[in-house]
């Protein structure tokens, strides 16, 4: 199958699981995916259960909780809900670990040029981000990732004066190059 | 504030995908994109990515990241702010899982679309007695207003998608939600208000000339 068949294939099986209430459904999902990611799998499946942790965790906990004061229909209810989201996740990031996405979006040229430039700048401007974290820290600063107020316009010079030029001179290599 | 998977039903996602897909078609063509606008709001997405990387310290001991909604909007204008979010969005969802790829379409009409259009509304209407409040204003109104829809969609789940009581998508109702969103948000919203209070005022000194363009 290409990109783009696998990227439909994908958004199919998403919309699928959305009206599917089946646990089984959701671990047979989950299960496929480990399947397909063979040498990957145990990476994708540590950081969809990370997302799921980190996003979903206060929902259940909240849930349980509020099960012991409060009659529910069914304590079991997040269990689907958990499912489902670890499901979707899994699939999200077995799509993006299996698909060139620059390929998948190819069907609509603006998309597909709008992704890569994106991505190209945000590539640049997250190691630029990175190199001034490293400079504070280099010179003395107690500060791991936190940014004060003082340090902020320095850095947002940066980061807006590169995305600029970067613009710019993306611009120029379009119109050179006759692509759009 | 990104609504994770799972927790939006199909019977809200679809008709708000259908939604934001007709308002992402009405942007792209207001900005009419052309070989010198696509680089420019790619930049613009990448920058409000980057920006939401990061952190400031909060009063408390813990800290907030920059959400950057009212200073794109602010700086480039909600219908580039709204394109632009719109593609971060979707780059989070597919990269970190950062607000699911079910409830992307919700994410992009709170966060990108109210979140833009509401900045930009309570700018404009508040600039004329004071731009510094404006841009305060703008600020707070970009976190709260999507803070409010968002708690809306979450707490109408059980009452549209439960089967014989027992929930299938988000379990709580809107007496829960809008007391767990919205007031945290309220907060958050004063330190964004802040926030971009600084940096819009710094960044229009600094770069008059391009953002006057």
């Amino acid at each position: 199958m290409n990109e783009k068949s696998l990227f439909l294939t994908y958004l199919a099986v998403v919309l699928f699981l959305g009206v599917i209430h089946s646990e089984m459904v959701m671990v047979g999902v989950i299960l496929l995916t480990l399947f397909i990611n063979k040498k990957a799998k145990f990476k994708i499946l540590k950081k969809a259960f990370l997302v799921i942790l980190f996003f979903n965790a206060t929902v259940t906990l909240s849930y349980i909780a509020y099960s012991y004061f409060v009659a529910v229909a069914d304590p079991y209810a997040m269990v689907l809900i958990n499912l489902r989201a670890f499901a979707i996740t899994s699939l999200t990031f077995t799509l993006v670990h299996n698909v060139n996405l620059h390929k998948a979006l190819e069907f609509h040229p603006l998309f597909s040029v709008l992704y890569s430039f994106t991505f190209a700048q945000i590539t640049l401007l997250k190691s630029l981000l990175q190199e001034y974290y490293f400079g504070i820290t280099s010179r003395g600063a107690t500060l791991k990732k936190q940014i004060n107020t003082k340090q902020l316009p320095p850095l947002l010079i940066t980061l807006f004066g590169t995305m600029i030029y970067k613009s710019q001179e993306q611009t120029m290599a379009l119109k050179s190059r006759g692509l759009l | 504030m990104h609504i994770p998977d799972g927790f939006i039903s199909p019977q809200t996602y679809l008709p708000a995908a259908i939604l934001s897909a007709g308002l992402l078609y009405m942007a792209y063509k207001k900005i009419d994109l052309d070989i010198e606008k696509i680089p420019f709001v790619a930049g613009v997405s990448a920058l409000s990515f980057v920006m939401m990387l990061i952190i400031i310290p909060f009063p408390g001991g813990t800290s907030v990241h920059l959400s950057g909604i009212a200073i794109i909007a602010l700086l480039f204008g909600a219908w580039t702010s709204f394109a632009a979010l719109s593609l971060v969005l979707l780059l989070q969802a597919l990269l970190f899982g950062e607000g699911g790829i079910t409830s992307l379409s919700v994410n992009i009409l709170a966060l990108a679309f109210l979140g833009s259009f509401s900045a930009t509304l309570f700018f404009s209407l508040f600039s004329k007695y004071s731009k510094k409040i404006a841009i305060f204003i703008a600020g707070f109104a970009s976190i709260v207003i999507p803070s409010i829809f968002v708690a809306f969609i979450l707490g109408l789940q059980p009452i549209i998608a439960s089967k014989s009581g027992s929930p299938l998508y988000f379990p709580f109702g809107w007496d829960v939600t809008f007391i767990s969103v919205v007031v945290p948000h309220f907060f958050l919203g004063i330190i964004e208000a802040f926030v971009t209070l600084s940096v819009v005022t710094f960044l229009q000194n600094r770069y008059k000339d391009i953002l006057s363009e």
